[in-house]
């Protein structure tokens, strides 16, 4: 009964990646498919390790892609769901509006988020210039996407407009699944608001915060979309990531083995965290039938 | 004939052992209640007699007929889940109705037959109606009906009452008792409530760890509990468990000392025990009495906590008076979770009783309505008789009891 | 999609009712909130909303915030370019796909959450770390084998590589849902007599439902955003999926951001529909684990 899956798994995932590792020893090109890979062992590893742009697009995946986007979505998404969970949005009847409200930037695919940002980022007449310009608070448009100094923290803004909700909603439901009578009975215990959050809810909330963070990290650091479509990973490859170097590599220099090695150190850093979401996350979740 | 036998049953998960080499002949139409506390494999002996757990070893027979290698619909067993697990997108109909559409009866006969189960159990109105709709009794009932329809040789319950409030598990009792009279099925009925064991039971199985501890009519199981387990398990308040020591051994009469200087000498048997032996005497709070006693066996009792509960008064009090040093804490470790330690006595008395708090009193204790047990446990044997209620009863059962004995 | 078959999984409108009543109302941190809730809003709201107005708007007005000239020709032109097209390919692809992975991800969900067997820890686990799987590092090696045995441009292949992105979500997710349905459940219907495939089919799908209609929509919207692979294996045209044909508005030269406009608008507007019933349900399972830990 599990055959199914197992079919669509081991010729999706499997063997393409045992190929991928295959690749990552030869030089194997896009035009020389046929002809097949010359093995020529760890070269392509050397060259990577001793690839200063290599050490480049490694920083921006982990800083610029990952790490401020997944620490910015947790902040803000822990805000937002205390601020949709508080009384006052409550007794003015606006907490279901913001939730629903919420779901918008959720249900917009990427590739229109993405597409959506650049208009509204457009460095001559985006609307944010526009409305900056306005505001008097620069002189000149900013190319948002173009310009190194303000490049990442665009992408980055894209990102998190895009799923915040998500961190949000979850969230809040971690918010609202708050015993209540564990917050009376620390008020009965005299602790103030701010005293509830700390012994009460966050640590509650902790969990879910953790799991959130690694489901994050996983998204982001693999993602492709947002950095290929928002720039093309310029200017230049200023905004190169992994995922892109990957792309790039493979199907734009057609050196397949390279590219494959790059795939492969990627896949180790995913495998060892994979390895701790799921001893500490799913073997968790899942220990009835396990 | 539907009379079910086990023969040295046995589940193993892997490296634990949930039930072990149980042997149980249970006759048609009996029904039979296996109690224990959580964990005692009590539950899981029941889904390897419905079959939805395969046996490790062992056989099941029904009406003579080995069953276990039989698929579970196939064995002429029904069950009724502790949930109801009541098929929520079906009817009542539908709900009981299914299993003779599994089995490919007529509807004709599947409609007759629904009716009658739901007019025997009084749901007659609820036919039409999805399971959400029903309350906690009206569900009860559609999972006995669904377990009825099928006219099975057993009928299993896994403690189906434990999800409904107080005064309506009284009436379900009943209800299922009555059944139980106009029904031709075997029952076994898995509970850790000795209340249902008592009250429904035709024979009692009191179950620890995978193994039978004691098998009897409610009555033997009350009145000469196989060790000190069973006796602490069954009663309420539980039965008083005082460490004591042998003084003495007469034939059919023990003499023991126990806290507070009391000297008792008992009805029992003093087979392989001696003088100077540690022993347990254990002693219903029901057969205690306020009240000096002749004859001088009487605890003086300093009484800490009164419950009075209207008809009748429940005292918790430390025996007084000396302490003998030569009753040693001997290694009874089944005494281990007595609230209370070796001096703690409850006594059970008429609600009309004029003791108050903080006052010392005398408690009579008749020898023979005391239990005694050796150091593992084991009970010494009673005279036949011995503080029964219906002796003639107990007799009669007795033979039954041996083998409980036997098997542990 | 009624909620009490599902009463498990919690849901944000779970306690309406009113939290302990703070005492104190500072009319401060009133407006502060309300104000934050406002800034908040216009941040989540304003670009999508964008979208639907710049798809109505001719290309002379459309990086003005005050100027507004209705139109529907950038709703023809994409159309006329053969944007109905790419709609068409999305959809076939996309639905075909979700039934085949909702049906053999319920049978091996059922499997998964009921049954007990040797190396259950090692392929469940297999399963649902899948879900973590860097898809980029797929995209070369896929792309070699889809060449070998003629997938490459094919409606199979991306039905293929669909299933195979949604079965560890959709697994993930129905296991989820399969252990909020009580065991005795199954358990009766044994002792009723149902076969293997009885109790698939007629006891569980019913009651899990809702759970299943969550599941596949949940692996719609996958689907139908899909990217990588889409750029990857389809290059020509007349088999390309929305997302593609988005990204192709995207012009050496020009951009045409009216008919890039509508096209976003065409995208969007499916997903926000399919996304209402869908997100509480979503947001509460992602984590569910690990606020019942």
């Amino acid at each position: 009964m599990l055959a199914p899956i197992f079919f669509f798994l081991a010729f999706f995932y499997g063997y393409p990646t045992l190929s991928n590792l295959y690749n990552s020893f030869t030089d194997l090109s896009l035009l020389g498919l046929k002809r097949g890979g010359e093995f020529i062992g760890l070269r392509n590893y050397v060259e990577l390790l001793s690839s200063r742009d290599f050490y480049r697009v490694f920083w921006n995946t982990l800083f610029w892609l990952t790490a401020v986007s997944v620490v910015l979505r947790l902040v803000l998404g822990l805000a937002l769901a205390l601020l949709l969970n508080s009384m006052t949005l409550r007794r003015w009847r606006l907490a279901t509006v913001s939730r629903l409200l919420l779901l918008v930037p959720w249900a917009t695919p990427p590739i229109v988020a993405v597409v959506v940002w650049r208009w509204l980022l457009d460095g001559r007449q985006g609307f944010v210039n526009g409305a900056l310009q306005g505001l008097g608070l620069i002189d000149r448009p900013i190319a948002f996407l173009a310009n190194v100094d303000v490049v990442w923290p665009s992408i980055v803004t894209i990102i998190v407009w895009n799923t915040l909700p998500l961190v949000t909603l979850t969230f809040l439901a971690g918010l609202q699944s708050v015993p209540p009578e564990l917050e009376e009975a620390a008020e009965m215990d005299g602790a103030g608001a701010v005293q509830r959050f700390f012994h009460v809810t966050l640590p509650h909330l902790m969990p879910t915060v953790v799991v959130m963070a690694l489901l994050l990290v996983f998204w982001t650091f693999n993602n492709f979309v947002y950095v290929w479509l928002a720039t093309g990973a310029g200017p230049g490859l200023f905004t190169n990531v992994l995922a892109t170097e990957i792309y790039i590599k493979g199907f734009i220099d057609f050196e397949l083995g390279y590219s494959s090695s790059v795939g492969m150190v990627m896949a180790a850093l995913m495998a060892v965290l994979g390895l701790v979401y799921f001893r500490f996350v799913a073997l968790r979740e899942f220990r009835e039938i396990l | 004939m539907a009379d079910l036998n086990l023969r040295r049953v046995s589940k193993r998960f892997g490296d634990v052992t949930a039930v072990a080499e149980i042997d149980l002949e249970i006759a048609h139409r009996e029904f039979v209640v296996i109690v224990g506390p959580s964990g005692c494999g009590k539950s899981t002996l029941l889904r390897v007699i419905a079959g939805l757990e395969e046996l490790t070893t062992g056989e099941i027979h029904v009406g003579g007929e080995p069953v276990h290698r039989t698929p579970p619909a196939k064995r002429g067993i029904a069950m009724v889940f502790q949930n109801y697990a009541l098929y929520p997108h079906k009817t009542v109909a539908g709900n009981m109705g299914f299993a003779l559409r599994m089995a490919k009866v007529p509807g004709p006969e599947i409609e007759r037959r629904v009716i009658e189960a739901a007019r025997i159990l009084q749901i007659e109105d609820l036919l039409e109606r999805k399971p959400r709709q029903l309350s906690g009794g009206q569900r009860q009932r559609v999972a006995i009906g669904r377990a009825i329809v099928r006219e099975p040789k057993v009928v299993l319950f896994d403690e189906p009452l434990s999800n409904l409030d107080a005064a309506l598990r009284v009436d379900m009792r009943v209800e299922l008792a009555r059944l139980h009279g106009s029904i031709d099925a075997t029952m076994v009925y898995v509970t850790h409530d000795q209340t249902e064991a008592m009250t429904m039971a035709d024979k009692i199985v009191v179950l620890r760890e995978g193994r039978i501890e004691q098998v009897g009519s409610p009555m033997t199981i009350y009145h000469h509990p196989a060790n000190v387990f069973v006796a602490g398990f069954i009663g309420s308040p539980r039965m008083n468990l005082l460490p004591g020591t042998v003084r003495a051994t007469a034939d059919g009469a023990v003499t023991v000392d126990v806290a507070g200087g009391l000297r008792i000498t008992v009805p029992a048997e003093a087979t392989g025990i001696a003088a100077g032996d540690p022993v347990t005497l254990g002693v219903r709070p029901e057969d205690l009495a306020i009240g000096p006693d002749p004859q001088g066996t009487a605890f003086d009792l300093d009484v800490y906590v009164i419950e009075p509960l209207g008809g009748e008064t429940i005292l918790y009090g430390q025996i007084g008076g000396q302490i003998e040093e030569r009753i040693e804490e001997h290694d009874a470790g089944r005494l281990e979770d007595r609230a209370g330690g070796a001096r703690t006595l409850v006594v059970k008395t008429q609600g009309g009783a004029t003791v108050r708090n903080r006052q010392r009193v005398p408690v009579r204790v008749v020898p023979e309505v005391c239990h005694l047990f050796d150091r593992a446990g084991v009970a010494l044997p009673r005279p036949a008789g011995a503080g029964d209620v219906t002796p003639p009863e107990t007799e009669a059962e007795e033979p039954e009891r041996m083998q409980g004995e036997k098997l542990r | 999609m009624s909620r009490d078959a599902n009463q498990a999984v919690a849901t944000p409108e779970g306690n309406p009712d009113p939290q302990p009543v703070s005492i104190r109302r500072n009319p401060l941190t009133t407006a502060v909130i309300l104000a934050a809730t406002f800034v908040v809003w216009t941040f989540l709201v304003f670009p999508a909303v964008w979208i639907f107005v710049g798809s109505f708007k001719t290309n002379e007005t459309m990086f003005s915030a005050t100027a507004f000239t209705f139109t529907l020709e950038n709703y023809a032109t994409i159309f006329r370019v053969g944007f109905g097209r790419f709609i068409f390919n999305s959809l076939f692809i996309c639905l075909v796909a979700v039934v085949i992975s909702t049906f053999v991800s319920v049978i091996a969900s059922y499997v998964f959450s009921r049954k007990r067997f040797r190396r259950k820890r090692l392929l469940f686990g297999a399963v649902i770390l899948g879900q973590l799987f860097p898809w980029i590092i797929l995209v070369t090696p896929l792309f070699i084998m889809f060449a070998r045995i003629g997938l490459l441009n094919s409606h199979a292949g991306m039905i293929f590589s669909y299933v195979a992105i949604s079965i560890p979500f959709s697994v993930y997710l129905l296991v989820g849902y399969l252990e909020t349905v009580p065991r005795e459940l199954d358990e009766a219907a044994v002792m009723d007599g149902c076969s293997q495939f009885r109790i698939i089919w007629t006891i569980i799908f019913p009651v899990m439902l809702p759970g299943i209609v969550a599941t596949a929509t949940y692996a719609f919207l996958l689907m139908w955003t899909e990217f990588l692979f889409a750029l990857a294996f389809l290059t020509r045209t007349s088999l390309k999926t929305m997302p593609l044909g988005l990204a192709q508005f995207f012009g050496e030269q020009s951009i045409d951001w009216g008919a890039i406009m509508a096209a976003s608008a065409v995208t969007t507007l499916p997903a926000l529909v399919l996304f209402l019933p869908l997100q509480t349900k979503l947001s509460a399972g992602l984590t569910a684990g690990s606020v019942k830990g």
